[in-house]
């Protein structure tokens, strides 16, 4: 517990300084984007790790809340964080709509739903040109500012991008910990057993999804101030699929998973700097290594690892 | 006549064309141990699955503490005071113990969204005490940071039925508690039921293991192909012609 908090305050601190010490501002591009990836990663991990249901359309709540934060501020003037707002409860009605009638049903409902509803929202965006603009997305997305400053260059959206995940995060901790979280868990481990308790599955499987379209679409709309762009690409499949991956490889139903996930998925491109058509190969192949040989994860492995180590003097 | 916690009137089920229940009734009183045994498929197990929820009746109802419960969910009636094990070993496996038993508590520890992001974390001493007297009872303490899926099968049993107790149940459905235990684990089992009625619960058993039926049962209802065919005082019952002949007419049943 001890190591653990206090590599938590040498990561937050690291995490913290880090933009003062890189100027390059490929690398905090790269910071940023892993930091979304996490949120999205965690988002997700609510109902798809904790919960243990297949959603599988997670990139449309991100463009939900993209596109929400586009139009409320070309169209109608909202001001930034307004517009981040409004993408959350945007995102989550939609999330509500889609959850409400699949998830009471057992089955494979709702994963086709969820699945269903992603292919649907990327031709709405793409064909929908009156509203979306179609194919070639909607640019001139205002930038974020605060107290009179505008937002302009990478340092500002790095913590905007932190608190993002500081509250990704926190959400996950303290739900993880509390009967809300045991429920989450009692579901994805033993359905009919977590009713028989008095577990109300039907809500809590919702309180998960809403709460993970929600944040979702949160950071769908920062995305879209910080590119000042949104087009269809960002509901498309590939996103979902990036998603999942992150939160499986990572370990499901963890907090440290999904984030490592996201820092991986985000980095490996970089690193092996391979067409994207490739990429998707790739994350294929590893999703499928991880769910034959390591179902929990890169997580699970080190659990694995340290009880093997330490397991007498845990005892 | 004690009050009645469970009455059932006229529950049938049917699965397509097959009629699991056909019109069975039987009310359980409060206090004390009622047994419900039956050859294998005679519809005992489909039966708890309606009066627990998990199955809507084709027809009859289903009366909890004088309540129309009929089509009612699981949890609802958990949180009524109905508890259930089931007939296959059903744990939340990669949990620990304390952690399964904690998991169950979910009724007694009401804890909504805003006060879980908004309050610093807290200890609930009460439920934490409530753990530690269900692992007690269950002699499971000496197991508690183990994970559920590790214990050995008798362990294993018992563990649902502390569960089970975790919902503080008014009447506790057990299906088949001894089923696959050697006759050692069953007679311990025999013991902690017996216990369990000392503290004032009231049980309806599902049972094939006759020793542990005539033993802690007060009456008994005997079900043949979806039909009540007898009831009564253990000893009575062991001498029905009806029953004995559906139990003996059968080599090898081991009931
Ligand atoms: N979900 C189901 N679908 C179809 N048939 C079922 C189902 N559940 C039970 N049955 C049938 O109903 C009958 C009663 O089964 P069950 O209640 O499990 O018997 P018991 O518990 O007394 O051994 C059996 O013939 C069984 O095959
Ligand atoms: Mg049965």
């Amino acid at each position: 517990m001890r190591a653990a908090n206090l590599s938590f305050f040498a990561i937050s601190a690291a995490a913290l300084v880090l933009p003062l010490a890189v100027t390059n501002p490929y690398y905090l591009h790269t910071a940023i984007a892993m930091m979304v990836n996490a949120v999205l990663a965690l988002s997700l991990n609510f109902i798809l790790g904790y919960v243990g249901e297949k959603s599988l359309g997670h990139a449309a709540f991100f463009g939900i809340g993209g596109y929400t934060a586009a139009l409320l501020a070309l169209n109608l003037g909202v001001p930034a964080w307004g517009t981040l707002l409004a993408g959350g409860v945007v995102s989550g009605l939609f999330g509500l709509a889609v959850g409400f009638p699949t998830l009471r049903l057992r089955g494979p409902y709702f994963a086709i739903a969820t699945l269903g509803f992603g292919a649907i929202l990327q031709l709405i965006a793409t064909n929908w040109t009156s509203l979306t603009k179609g194919p070639m997305g909607i640019p001139g997305v205002p930038p974020l500012a605060f107290a009179g400053l505008i937002f302009r260059n990478e340092r500002p959206y790095y913590y905007v991008a932190l608190l993002l995940l500081a509250l990704a995060a926190y959400l996950t901790w303290r739900l993880a910990h509390s009967r809300i979280g045991r429920a989450f868990v009692a579901i994805r481990q033993n359905f009919d057993l977590a009713e028989s308790v008095g577990i109300d599955t039907f809500r809590f499987k919702l309180a998960a999804f809403v709460l993970g379209t929600v944040l979702a679409g949160v950071v769908g709309a920062f995305y879209a101030h910080y590119t000042n762009f949104i087009s269809p690409k960002a509901l498309e499949s590939y996103i979902t699929l990036n998603v999942v991956t992150m939160v499986i490889i990572g370990g499901e139903g963890t907090l440290i998973g999904p984030i490592l996930g996201a820092i991986l998925v985000t980095l490996l491109p970089e690193v092996l700097r391979v067409a994207e058509n490739f990429r998707l190969v790739i994350f294929g192949f590893i999703l499928l290594l991880t769910i034959i040989y390591a179902p929990s994860g890169i997580v699970g492995l080190a659990r694995a690892a340290w009880q093997k180590r330490g397991g007498e003097r845990l005892a | 006549m004690p009050e009645q916690i469970l009455q059932v009137s006229d529950l049938t089920i049917r699965f397509g064309g097959l009629v699991a229940v056909d019109g069975v009734s039987f009310s359980v009183p409060q206090g004390g141990i009622t047994g419900l045994i039956g050859p294998n498929g005679a519809g005992k197990t489909t039966i708890f699955n309606a009066v627990t929820g998990f199955l809507a009746p084709t027809g009859g109802r289903i009366l909890f503490a004088g309540q129309d419960v009929t089509r009612r969910k699981p949890h609802e009636l958990a949180a009524l005071g109905l508890a259930r094990t089931f007939q296959h070993t059903s744990l939340f496996p990669d949990l620990t113990v304390r952690q399964n038993v904690w998991t169950a508590m979910h009724l007694a520890l009401p804890e909504t969204f805003w006060q879980v992001l908004a309050t610093p974390p807290r200890r609930h001493p009460d439920g934490e005490q409530r753990v530690q007297e269900i692992l007690d009872l269950l002699e499971l303490a000496e197991r508690a940071d183990q994970a559920a899926s590790s214990l050995p099968y008798g362990e294993q049993r018992k563990l649902e039925i502390a569960l089970a107790l975790a919902v503080k149940p008014r009447l506790l459905l057990l299906d088949e508690p001894a089923a696959g235990m050697n006759p050692e684990e069953a007679q311990r089992l025999t013991e902690t039921i017996q216990q369990l009625r000392r503290l004032g619960l009231t049980i309806l058993l599902v049972e094939h293991n006759m020793r542990l039926v005539m033993g802690v049962c007060d009456y008994i209802h005997v079900i043949e192909h979806g039909r009540k065919i007898a009831e009564g005082a253990p000893s009575q019952v062991a001498h029905d012609p009806k029953v004995i002949e559906v139990y003996l007419g059968r080599r090898g049943t081991n009931a």
